[in-house]
């Protein structure tokens, strides 16, 4: 695990004090991993749009439920994205309605600093996740993006729902073993 | 109870919500209980997060000042009412089955306390048109023992579920209101702001009375609530006064708040001008919520008095009318 960094412990203070510049600060750093996170399981740009703002003003009124001491914001930020893209997908079934992605949009953060990090740190990981075994990538991929339990991933893999969830967790801890001895944690 | 590398299995699949609601309930209880697994997914999310890096993508431009104009149209009052409705329903998801017996500094039981603040929740949502469900009854206590009949079988079931909706529409009303609605309460016609305010100042105090009964540490509000609770705790005193039905004095306070979220108010408490205050009362700005709240004592306050020190005395003991609101 990650500890936060100086900013996102000054970030957090502002957060709950009220600074709006702070969520600007938040929204500049974060809003192209959020978006392109919804955009990804949901496939619906207008519902992406929703849940960004929606998880930013969630930032806004709760920042008291981020806990710096136990992790970065881009992980609790990711995980309430996701977590709020999942459930979108599985109540609308928007897959079914899933519109082309949008291909040719580059990958963006606003500040040059993060920028330069988050994109090294998005090679570093997609390097990682080409030395997953094929079968652990693609039971991830299809939990993450596609929004599916592991027991439907299971279905789609034909695989017993024991060894989807063995995938899943021994892929995500490869992942995390690489970016860690790499050090990408250091800049999260 | 102790953990098998079984109960960790489905650690992966949650860090990727790839799990129904029954298993996330049962690994969060896991992650309750057992510090490793807890560590474990943190982990994980944290590769889960930077996966999604991957896919980075510019959101359409103007959705940040899309943000900010909802961000800006959020009153202090309603982000203070709202992150206090989520830190009641984070404590509320905390409370085990257990601990419901557990008695509180009020004297009703931490499940009977869940009742108590769906009884009241739905009295203030009831004066903008949520529908009555249990009872027409206003008096707190009253109004509290028809609840707590009610919902005897899934007090924190019943009562949450009430209560959920009952935010949900004030929360309504106070998003799209006018910025001076007001609600009758006790006989007053009292602002959309206090109203959000003394509604976040009865979920922190009962909180804390929930948290104590279980043997957890007290919270203090964040600087934004307490500078939203302090002024509308303030900005009351002239009623507290009289309260009891005695005359207002003739005189002025000066309160002294200390600490973050506190201040400086000079209130008349007769509603005359005055030409200067009649006494200071200095004191931390936690303390004069929780003796508002009547969970401190006067002598427990450490206030400084400066000036009348009776009349500074008298606002100390009346400030706790309004737990009786």
């Amino acid at each position: 695990m990650t500890a936060a960094t100086e900013w996102e412990h000054d970030v957090h203070r502002r957060l709950i004090s009220g600074d709006q510049d702070a969520l600007g600060e938040c929204y500049d750093q974060f809003s192209s991993f959020v978006y392109g996170l919804s955009q990804r399981v949901i496939g619906d740009r207008r519902a992406a749009e929703d849940i960004t703002q929606d998880v930013f003003l969630y930032l806004w009124e709760r920042a008291d439920a981020f806990d710096p001491d136990r992790g970065g914001l881009r992980t609790w930020l990711g995980t309430l994205a996701h977590r709020r893209s999942v459930d979108y997908v599985r109540r609308e079934e928007a897959r079914r309605r899933r519109t082309e992605r949008v291909g040719n949009e580059a990958p963006t953060t606003p500040d040059v600093e993060e920028m330069a990090v988050a994109i090294v740190t998005a090679e570093r990981v997609r390097a990682a996740l080409e030395t997953l075994p094929t079968e652990q990538r693609d039971a991830i991929h299809l939990a993450y993006f596609g929004g599916k339990t592991y027991r439907e991933v299971a279905v789609v893999l034909n695989i017993p729902e024991g060894t989807a969830k063995s995938r899943m967790r021994l892929g995500l801890a490869r992942i995390a073993s690489v970016l860690e001895q790499e050090g990408v944690g250091q800049w999260a | 109870m102790g953990v098998t590398p079984d109960d960790r299995e489905l650690l992966g699949a949650y860090a990727l919500d790839a799990l129904d609601d029954q298993e996330v309930a049962a690994v969060e209880a896991l992650l309750e209980r057992d510090p490793d697994s807890a560590r474990e997914v943190e982990r994980l999310r944290e590769a889960a997060a930077w996966i999604a890096a991957t896919e980075a993508l510019a959101p359409p431009r103007d959705l940040r000042s899309q943000l900010f104009a909802r961000a800006k149209a959020l009153s202090p009052e309603l982000r203070v009412y709202r992150q206090a409705v989520a830190r009641h329903e984070a404590l509320l998801d905390s409370i085990p089955e257990s601990a419901l017996d557990a008695s509180t500094t009020n004297g009703l039981s931490v499940g009977d306390l869940v009742v108590h603040l769906a009884a009241m929740e739905s009295a203030v949502a009831e004066t903008i048109g949520f529908p009555q469900a249990v009872t027409a009854e206003t008096d707190v206590e009253a109004r509290t023992d028809d609840y707590l009949r009610e919902f005897s079988a899934d007090p924190l079931g019943a009562g949450r579920t009430t209560w959920c909706a009952a935010t949900v529409a004030l929360d309504e009303w106070s998003s799209s209101g006018s910025e001076r609605a007001s609600l009758p309460w006790s006989g007053l016609a009292v602002g959309r702001r206090t109203i959000l305010a003394t509604r976040a100042f009865e979920l922190w105090t009962h909180d804390d009375d929930i948290r104590v009964a279980l043997g957890r540490d007290r919270e203090a509000p964040t600087e934004p609530e307490l500078a939203v609770m302090s002024d509308v705790a303030v900005g009351i005193l002239p009623f507290c006064v009289t309260s009891n039905g005695e005359t207002a004095p003739a005189a002025s306070v000066r309160m002294v708040l200390t600490g973050a979220g506190g201040g400086s108010w000079d209130v008349s408490l007769d509603g005359r001008e005055h030409a200067g205050v009649d006494v200071t009362v200095t004191m931390n700005v936690v303390d004069y919520c929780r003796r508002v709240a009547d969970r401190i004592t006067i002598d427990e306050c450490a206030a400084r008095i400066d000036g009348d020190t009776d009349l500074g005395h008298r606002i100390l003991a009346c400030a706790a009318a309004l737990a009786t609101l």
